[in-house]
This record gives C-alpha cells, structure tokens and sequence, in this order.
C-alpha cells in the first residue's frame, strides 16, 4: 500500500504504531481476531470470492479490488475439492499474519529509479508504504497435504518415476489435475481474503494512531500479487500461442505493459512486482516487461532468497539482541519470538538489491523504487 | 534432545536424522523431534490421553501422516505432546495413544511454527534392526 503520508510524519510514532499493528493484527499461536468468527458457511464464500468477499463484508473498499490480481479471486476455485481438515486449520486462521517470514512492513521510499512509473503507481520520495507478506495459512497447507497423497498414487499410476517423492504428480487434465487446481484456487482466494484483511487493520491502526480518517491517510493498494502459485495462461511457445501452466515457485508474476489482465490504470506502465528483502534493509517494487514475457512466462524472482541456514543464523545471532540492534538502525520489531527473530536476521538472507540487480539487468523485470523498513511487525 | 534425534543444517527449513531400534521408536522418536522444532518438549506434560489410528498405503507416507496428524492437533486445538505409545505399527497403519496438554503462553515457548512435514528426501531404512530415516519440516 502507499500513504498520503510522509516519513517525518510518522517517525515520531512509530513505535506506537507498531505496538498498534501487534494488537490489531494476530500474529502469534492460536491469536485470532474475537470479531471474526467463520462459520463454515461463510469459510466457504472466502474460497470461492476471495478478497471480493473481505470487500463485500466492510473490510477494504470497491477501489482496492482493481489493484489485486485476477481482482482478488482466482477463476476456478471450487470449495467442495478443499477437505475438511483443510477448513478446520483454515478457519481460525483467516485474518492471522502466521510465523517465519511471513511480516507488516512499514517503510518509505528510499529512492526513486523510473519517477514516471513512481508517480503511476502513487509512490514518491520519503512516502510511508506498507508491504503485507501472508499467504494461505494451515488451509493452504492441508491442501497441500491432502493433495501429495492423491499424487502420490497418481503417480504409481501413470508410472511417473519420482526423483524424490514431494515431486509427485499427475496429469494436468486428469481428474486429480482437475481437482488439485480447483482447490489451490481455493487455497489462493483464502491468501487473498486473508491479505485483505490484513490491509484493512493495518489501515485501522493507522486511523487510530494518528487520529485521522481513511481520506487524509489515503492508504491505497498499489497492488497484491500470489507468490507459490499456478495458474494457466497463454504464451507464445516456439511462435505458437498455448495454453500453458506456469508454476511460479519462489517466483512472482510479472506481466508486461499493455497486458489485458493489468489493472487499466498500469496498462501503460506494466504490472507491479513486490519484492520483499529482509527486515534490516530494503525492499523493491519493480514492473513486469516484454522481456519477462518472451524469456520467463511472465516471471521474476518474489524475494531475496536465505543465504544461511536457520541454525546457522541463530548461532551468529547468539549473545545479540537483534531487536535492539535494529532498533538502533531506526527499525522497530515487534510480535515475533526471540528464536524467529535470531533465525530472521538479516545477514540470514541474501542482499535483495543484488537479487533485483540480477532481474533488473536480466530485464525480466525493472526496478521503480526502493522502500527502507522503519516498523516491522514479525509472525 | 537425546541420541536418536540429530538435526541438520537446511538453508530454508529444518532437517532431522531420527534413528531407533524398532518401528514404533523410530516413530516416537520422530514424533519427539516434531515438538522439538516446535517447543521445549521436556515442558510437555502428559496429563491428558488422546487416541487415533491411521492408515497409509506404505511406512514413509505412514510416517508423514504420523507427524502431520501433530501438526493438525496443534493447529486446531492447540495440543502439545510428549509421551506416544504405538500399536500395531505395520506398513498400512497403526493406532495411537499419545499424552501431552494444552498449549499454555505463559509455559510453552514456540519456537519456531512448523508450517508442512515434506516428503523431501524422506526414506526409512533398516540395517541390522536398526531403523533410520530423515524429515525435512518446512517451516
């Protein structure tokens, strides 16, 4: 999201803020919003309308609809292919940020690299952004879960040799391909609706510290993006459009200028590509490009990726309050555990501009701004 | 921690070598090793008794559903084990009676949420009555 808001406006109290944020958002085992009970009714709707049903239920605006992807929900998605089990963990899950690097992120932009595809997209020097990084949760998981199994023995067979057994799979078009889709398509709205949520409280928080409405705040979406997804498209494959299946696994969408599923106001510009780097340094939105089209479906990188283990980390995190050592950087952390924080620092990751340098001069994707941390709230 | 549980170095997730002299102790060893990456086992107490069975087409998928079946409890009830007694434990399934209490803040420390139990390079072998194999939690 962007603001109408300016760094020094918030510098002051951003440790209100973020205090503000860990009450409003839940983050840690078992915290769940007491105003959000799910029936199972209802859990159902959120599968299949996604961030439309958040929108409908008062939670975000008809506005922030044309800024997310496929408007919020993904084509297909049919409820009854999700489990039981996978409703269970889904539903006091919904509206919950979950743990690891998963995250808030309040920040501002840093610098400026394209100012025309910046002002596009209502980004400008020192600007309070907010980056929310959550997906679908337990529900996702348990989909996924329930899933391997029906793999694995789609796999025997079609006599599909495994390489190692979390490979397994089926035919696209075969029934388990067929319902497989249709419930990561569920998966997918529930991160959707879940997101929504989230980018609704965050709004909330703000309100309630600065004491100002939604109008002077204008915390807009700039745009909401799946990570870990696929989904099928049309490409140009050895000069002959199909239908294909583009998995993006710790990969994003980066869909070029003038492409038909981009928001009318970014036709021109490209689709905006959120590219989260560890909670000490920096962050990027980029824009998708021609190139990324012709040379990777339509992809780019979604992260900075680790560079150590979480062992590793801990053990050079040890002796180190790493709040503290980010709070000395102007960065506030709040919510995580000790042991995620050591496990999450930011040595433990690869330098992102590095990363984006690499899509950037690759030109799978281009860079527009660059965002610095100044809150984080951590799962 | 004891000697049957060594975990390894993973970039994004954690890996765990389980190791016992039977079936069911590798299986409770593995089921150890789950709420290790999840909390300081010995603050489980075994207080209240909870039973399930499960079937599987083969051990190593037994052995994920084992642990997913942990991850399931505590993801909806919020429960915590530390004590697995295991019967009939063959290939195709098994039945449990598993002790443990509900999770408490103020008592249980997690430490890190175990998000999914892969099947990522997991295999169970055997060599002279002694069972080993390796989980890879991702977190």
């Amino acid at each position: 999201m962007r603001s109408g808001l300016s760094r020094d406006d918030i510098q002051k109290k951003i440790h209100q803020l973020v205090d503000t944020l860990f009450r409003n958002i839940p983050s840690g085992v078992g915290s769940h919003r007491k105003d959000l009970k799910l029936s199972y009714q209802e859990l159902d709707r959120v599968l299949e309308e996604g961030a439309q049903w958040a929108i409908k239920q008062g939670y975000g605006s008809a506005e922030d609809r044309e800024h997310l992807e496929a408007c919020g929900c993904i084509d297909g998605a049919d409820q009854k292919m999700v489990s039981d089990r996978a409703k269970e963990r889904g539903r006091a899950q919904l509206g919950t940020l979950g743990s690891g690097n998963h995250f808030v992120e309040i920040g501002y932009v840093e610098e400026v690299y394209d100012v025309k595809a910046a002002q596009k997209l209502g980004l400008e020097k020192d600007g309070v952004t907010v980056l929310v990084h959550t997906g679908s949760r337990g529900l996702g998981h348990q989909v996924c879960d329930d899933f391997i199994r029906v793999m694995l023995e789609a796999s025997r067979r079609h006599g599909i040799e495994l390489p190692d057994k979390q490979l397994c799979c089926a035919p696209l078009d075969s029934p388990e391909g067929k319902q497989y889709l249709a419930a990561m398509a569920s998966a997918a709205n529930f991160a959707f609706a879940n997101r929504q949520l989230i980018s609704h409280w965050t709004r909330e928080s703000f309100e309630q510290v600065f004491k100002v409405g939604p109008k002077f705040l204008q915390l807009e979406v700039v745009y909401d993006v799946c990570h870990n997804i696929a989904k099928i498209e049309a490409h140009d494959v050895q000069g002959e459009k199909k239908k294909v299946c583009v998995h993006r696994k710790g990969a994003t969408r980066a869909f070029p200028p003038g492409h038909p599923e981009l928001p009318f106001d970014y036709r021109e510009i490209g689709q905006p590509v959120l590219i989260p780097g560890d909670m000490g340094r920096y962050s990027y939105v980029l824009l998708g490009t021609e190139k990324a089209y012709q040379e990777t479906f339509g992809s780019t990188c979604h992260g900075a990726g680790r560079l150590m283990s979480r062992h590793e980390a801990k053990r050079k995190a040890q002796g180190k309050s790493i709040s503290k050592e980010l709070e000395s950087k102007g960065i506030i952390v709040r919510g995580a555990s000790r042991e995620t924080l050591d496990e999450e620092i930011p040595e433990a990751y690869k330098d992102v501009s590095d990363v984006v340098q690499v899509v950037h001069g690759a030109g799978i994707s281009k860079k527009v701004v660059r965002l610095k941390p100044i809150g984080v709230l951590k799962g | 921690m004891n000697e049957h549980i060594r975990f390894i170095d993973h970039t994004a997730d954690v890996g765990v070598i389980i190791s016992g002299q039977s079936l069911p102790e590798l299986f409770q060893h593995a089921a150890r090793s789950f709420f290790s990456v999840l909390t300081e086992v010995d603050q489980i107490q075994g207080n209240e008794a909870h039973k399930f069975s499960l079937e599987a087409p083969n051990l190593e998928e037994l052995l994920v559903s084992w642990l997913n079946e942990f991850l399931f409890l505590f993801e909806t009830q919020e429960l915590l084990f530390s004590r697995f007694d295991i019967k009939n434990l063959n290939p195709n399934g098994l039945e449990a009676t598993v002790w443990g209490e509900k999770y408490t803040p103020e008592k249980h420390l997690i430490k890190r949420i175990i998000k999914a139990v892969t099947f990522h390079k997991l295999a169970i072998t055997e060599k002279n009555g002694q069972w080993q194999t390796q989980i890879i939690y991702d977190l």
